[in-house]
């Protein structure tokens, strides 16, 4: 027998209940405000200075090759080994990736093949907790976010962490820009524009101070360029990080080896007229961060007319099934119907989730029903071992 | 009404609503908090809008949603998946036993299904006043609780059900 709703509504009441200082918690949002709004006068005022420091900088020090574009001096010599991800764990400087094969040549690679990522990274100057890179839609993508203070979760005052991206496609810069349509974002102040060079590569690095909306009073500094002709690459950290160091990092960046999308999965035969357009995939430095150690990853099929597959890969372990979910796909695996049509517009035709061997959920859209979801997920089959991402395949197929 | 005035009179509910968005006493003062920070500086706009309250409620769920992001990366936590259908037995005992894993599924929803169980059934909002305040349609909003009492494994009510 489950539990209806009145119980529900019972238990959401016992947990919110109790008592609230108000007079208190107005006390610390006072004190929390002015405390920021005199580090933010500070922060602005060492922002413009540090800028142009490294902009002086990254112009006239002498470069290594390591950022330069592809042909260029430099970019000849044997590519590195990149540790493994565990061993990269050492380092919570660095961003967790999977090395990849290839490099960037043109514009025509960017965005081609779902598990190529064309670039890598240096160090970060803080330690970062989490990365996450993907293909999808012809944009080359990492996110990473850290805390400049060590990593140990959200605080109430959030000054100390970061968030970074940087997205490589061949559109428009603007394409590329983090996604800041969904939200009140409020309006981007400028506090400093220069114009570095990155390996020869003239440059875009701006600094802004958001007003009002989600963001308000943080700071981001952006650095645009093109290290091929047509590729547009964007580095964006938002956060109390310096612009200099935000600059070092781009400055960083390898064109010449690539990072790897994985999943440990092989998906079989896809329905007719579909081919794997993306993937994403996870990996932490810290022990206390979701997937750290191990990876995640999510792969995106796209059929005729806009109808997709999806298949997010959730980690070794799942929730077991309840009693009336023990159905088995045409691979053996077990799952349960997470929901069918529901006909409202935006949601999927059809969501399971895998339990045994692994922990896996995919939807279907568009045209594809959730016979063809039965029928994609009947087709998979593990790859490399779940606890090493270093083991993943670098395809689907 | 003034910031002062309306974090002393709204302060506790905001708190309520926090403790079910982030499942935490500790987190969902930080919570509110922060949302309260972020609304400070604009709050003589915000007020004139005649919707504090929608505005910063948005504010609460999209931190927590971040937060969620951060930290679950859409994974159920792992006392979860120790445990099956939500079962209610027979006697206080067996009842007390079912309230906690209630707690725990609820805990384990993604923030915005998490955030329109608490809206809708302790708030007791309807489908457009909760569309306000996550910033989307209210067929999105039934799709969540939708998909959140699924995940949850309620079994409605006719009533109940005649809403989703």
């Amino acid at each position: 027998m489950n539990i209806d709703i009145n119980t529900l509504v019972e238990q959401l009441h016992s947990r919110a209940e109790g008592p609230v200082d108000s007079r208190a918690l107005l006390a610390r949002v006072e004190l929390v405000y002015r405390r920021r709004r005199s580090r933010r006068a500070v922060v602005g005022a060492v922002a413009a200075v540090s800028l142009v420091m490294a902009v002086a900088f990254a112009t006239l020090a002498p470069h290594d090759g390591q950022s330069s574009p592809p042909g260029s001096p430099g970019t000849g010599g044997p590519r590195p080994v990149l540790p493994s991800g565990a061993a990269r764990a050492g380092d919570v400087h660095q961003v967790p990736a999977l090395p990849g094969i290839g490099s960037l040549n043109d514009a025509s690679d960017v965005g081609a093949d779902p598990f190529a990522v064309h670039f890598d990274t240096g160090r970060f100057a803080h330690p970062v907790a989490t990365a996450r890179w993907s293909v999808a839609d012809g944009v080359e993508e990492l996110t990473f976010y850290g805390d400049t203070e060590g990593v140990g979760g959200p605080k109430g005052d959030s000054a100390s962490e970061y968030y970074a991206m940087v997205t490589m496609s061949t559109a428009s810069a603007d394409r590329a820009r983090p996604d800041r349509t969904a939200a009140d974002f409020g309006t981007p102040s400028p506090v400093a524009t220069q114009r570095p060079s990155i390996a020869g590569v003239a440059a875009v690095a701006e600094t802004v101070v958001h007003r009002g909306g989600m963001f308000d009073g943080q700071q981001e500094t952006t650095v645009r360029w093109q290290p091929v002709a047509r590729v547009d690459v964007v580095v964006s950290v938002r956060g109390e990080i310096e612009p200099a160091d935000v600059l070092a990092f781009a400055t960083g960046l390898r064109f010449d080896r690539a990072s790897r999308c994985a999943v440990p999965l092989r998906l079989g035969d896809l329905p007719s007229g579909a081919r794997v357009t993306g993937c994403a995939f996870r990996l932490s430095n810290f022990a206390a961060e979701p997937g750290a150690g191990r990876g995640r990853g999510d792969l995106l099929v796209s059929g005729p007319n806009g109808s997709t597959l999806e298949v997010r890969y959730l980690g070794p372990q799942g929730p077991e099934p309840s009693t009336q979910a023990k159905t088995t796909l045409a691979n053996g695996w077990k799952y349960s119907v997470m929901s069918t049509d529901s006909g409202m517009p935006g949601a999927p035709n059809a969501v399971i989730r895998v339990h045994e061997p692994w922990h896996l959920e995919a939807q279907a859209t568009g045209g594809y029903t959730m016979d063809d979801l039965l029928l994609f997920a009947g087709r998979f089959e593990q790859s490399g071992d779940a606890e090493d991402p270093q083991t993943w395949p670098g395809s689907a197929g | 009404m003034s910031f002062e005035e309306y974090v002393l009179a709204r302060g506790p509910a905001l708190v309520r609503l926090a403790r079910l968005l982030v499942g935490d006493p500790h987190r969902a003062e930080d919570l509110v908090q922060d949302a309260l920070l972020r609304t400070y500086p604009r709050w003589q706009r915000i007020v004139r809008s005649d919707h504090p309250d929608v505005y910063v409620r948005r504010v609460m769920v999209n931190l927590s949603s971040a937060w969620w992001r951060r930290l679950s990366n859409r994974e159920l936590p792992a006392d979860l998946r120790a445990h099956g259908p939500v079962a209610v037995g027979a006697g206080p005992e067996a009842t007390s036993v079912a309230r906690m894993l209630m707690w725990e599924r609820i805990n384990g929803l993604p923030a915005r299904q998490r955030a329109v169980i608490a809206l809708r059934y302790y708030e007791d909002f309807d489908d457009h006043r909760i569309s306000e305040i996550l910033g989307c349609s209210r067929a999105s909003v039934r799709t969540h609780a939708m998909r959140a009492l699924k995940a949850m494994r309620i079994q409605l009510t006719a009533d109940v059900e005649a809403t989703v």
